[in-house]
């Protein structure tokens, strides 16, 4: 029995923002096993978030032990992202000095899928992963309410005197024909209203982007930046 | 009323915030922790709380390309005159009295050097100096004519409702030591209160600095939690209630809400206020 991974990713700003002014990134590495993936939501408020988002998110994918050193993952993050960034200086306007000065932030979730259906997962903050069942909900991770989303989750900082915050972390089971979907909060508050991911989930990956963007147009769907990373676990007999 | 459009550059919302400069703003501030002599007057703390909200403003707007047009801010000191006391900016789609707020924060009066406590990384602190952008400095002079300043005020608010009918409604953040001098600012800012976009109706902020060595109230929703002070009543009268993404995110924060909650705060720290208009995501360090 060969079992393979099929992946897709929706990636679209806020809307009345363009699209370089994306602060989510994603990040997958689906050549071999186990599959690793990661959506991570930079924050608002921060300067330079959509380069740390991406930064941590590729090097979760790209270390395979990232979650084992936690620590030295993070410095790794922290290093690479602090190397593309100019240091504060006398020549920066104040306000920019103060932005470098209070670094950049990002929610983060990664998950790692083994070839014989187990995941592990590894959160900050308020990324989900959603897992789905025969075309339903099977379970929601952290937040399963829709209600409990707030504008001040938990992030990864990419200053260096920030502590490491608390990794979440959880174990499940995929058995072939299910989906493991990774993402950003304003995605995952509109597919845990019930119905919403069972509705998603009878359309094809390609048709999705549409149906998310109309939600956000209609107010549904929070006017936020917007990730989603599907993966289907499949196997052929 | 919604209170729930979206804010950013294309739509962006108003602050205007009402600067007592009265010569009564020269007696002691009575929430300071140095009492009698040492007290810093009303005036100086008004200077450092709004220099303070400026700052605050402009960190949330900036990023990597820039300061971010998501406020346009303007600030009208009543004392000896009642004029706008920052520079218009011609040409923004904003009013005489309201100017982008990346307008701002190129054009601080100066910087000063001022000592901050940063986290060491070893769990304790550690003084690091830090630039400080300061836009007013303390004025204390002639009567309070708070009113004229509330009537400029609506006009200030309902020319920019007229240029962006769909918007945030504007803020309005009045700091006074509340003894207006020139009739019943009560009626005048009903005035105020009473234009509105699409959104909602202007809110209307009241930052009392009082001599009062009564205890702090913040975001009080009945008159008994008030101290005995016939201003501290005025001015919570004259404040609007907190529209309900407001009380959500000071919920969030750990206050006590309810649907008669007011934006008013008695010889408090008044950063909260303006911290509960939500812009996105924030790290709980941006304060």
């Amino acid at each position: 029995m060969a079992v393979t991974v099929a992946s897709h990713i929706i990636a679209f700003p806020k809307a009345g923002h363009a699209a370089d002014e994306y602060e989510d990134a994603s990040a997958l590495a689906a050549q071999g096993w186990p599959v690793r993936a990661a959506v991570t939501d930079g924050a608002t408020e921060s300067a330079f978030a959509g380069s740390w988002a991406r930064t941590v998110a590729t090097a979760y994918v790209n270390h395979a032990d990232a979650m084992a050193d936690r620590e030295a993952w993070l410095g790794a993050c922290r290093s690479a992202w602090a190397a593309r960034m100019s240091q504060p200086d006398a020549s920066l306007p104040w306000y920019a000095a103060a932005k470098a000065e209070e670094g950049a932030h990002a929610a983060f979730l990664g998950s790692s899928l083994r070839a014989d259906g187990a995941y592990t997962a590894h959160a900050v903050g308020d990324c989900c992963l959603l897992h789905l069942h025969d075309g339903a909900l099977h379970r929601a991770w952290p937040i399963a309410d829709p209600a409990a989303f707030t504008h001040h989750p938990a992030l990864l900082s990419s200053r260096p005197d920030a502590a490491m915050p608390d990794v979440q972390t959880t174990a499940g089971q995929a058995k072939p024909g299910d989906q493991l979907w990774l993402a950003t909060d304003a995605v995952a508050a509109y597919l845990l209203r019930p119905q919403r991911a069972a509705a998603l989930a009878r359309t094809r990956p390609e048709e999705r982007e549409a149906i998310l963007r109309a939600a956000q147009a209609n107010g549904e769907l929070r006017n936020d930046d917007s990730t989603l990373l599907t993966l289907s676990f499949s196997a052929d007999a | 009323m919604a209170y729930s459009a979206e804010i950013s550059r294309t739509a962006p919302t108003a602050f205007l915030f009402l600067l007592d400069q009265s010569a009564s703003m020269q007696d002691a501030f009575g929430g300071a922790k140095q009492k009698g002599d040492a007290a810093p007057s009303k005036a100086r703390v008004l200077a450092d709380t709004v220099n303070k909200l400026l700052q605050n403003l402009i960190l949330r707007c900036a990023k990597e390309d820039g300061v971010r047009n998501y406020f346009h801010v303007g600030v009208i000191g009543y004392g000896q005159r009642v004029q706008p006391v920052v520079r218009p900016a011609p040409d923004q789609g904003a009013t005489d009295v309201l100017i982008p707020i990346s307008h701002l924060a190129e054009q601080p009066l100066r910087m000063e050097q001022r000592t901050k406590e940063v986290p060491d990384g070893a769990g304790g602190v550690t003084k690091r100096r830090v630039q400080t952008p300061i836009w007013f400095d303390p004025q204390a002079k002639n009567g309070t004519p708070m009113c004229q300043a509330l009537d400029l005020a609506a006009q200030t608010v309902r020319d920019w409702i007229d240029l962006h009918p769909h918007n945030y409604p504007p803020i309005v953040l009045n700091v006074t030591d509340g003894e207006a001098t020139d009739g019943d600012p009560l009626q005048y800012a009903q005035q105020v209160r009473s234009f509105a976009t699409d959104d909602g109706d202007v809110l209307l902020f009241n930052i009392h600095l009082s001599e009062s060595e009564a205890p702090a109230v913040e975001l009080p929703d009945a008159m008994g939690e008030l101290p005995d002070d016939e201003y501290a009543r005025q001015l919570y009268q004259m404040s609007s209630t907190l529209p309900f993404s407001m009380r959500a995110a000071a919920e969030q924060e750990g206050y006590r809400v309810t649907l008669d909650t007011r934006g008013f705060v008695f010889n408090a720290d008044p950063v909260a206020l303006v911290r509960f208009l939500e812009i996105g995501t924030r790290p709980s360090t941006l304060r």
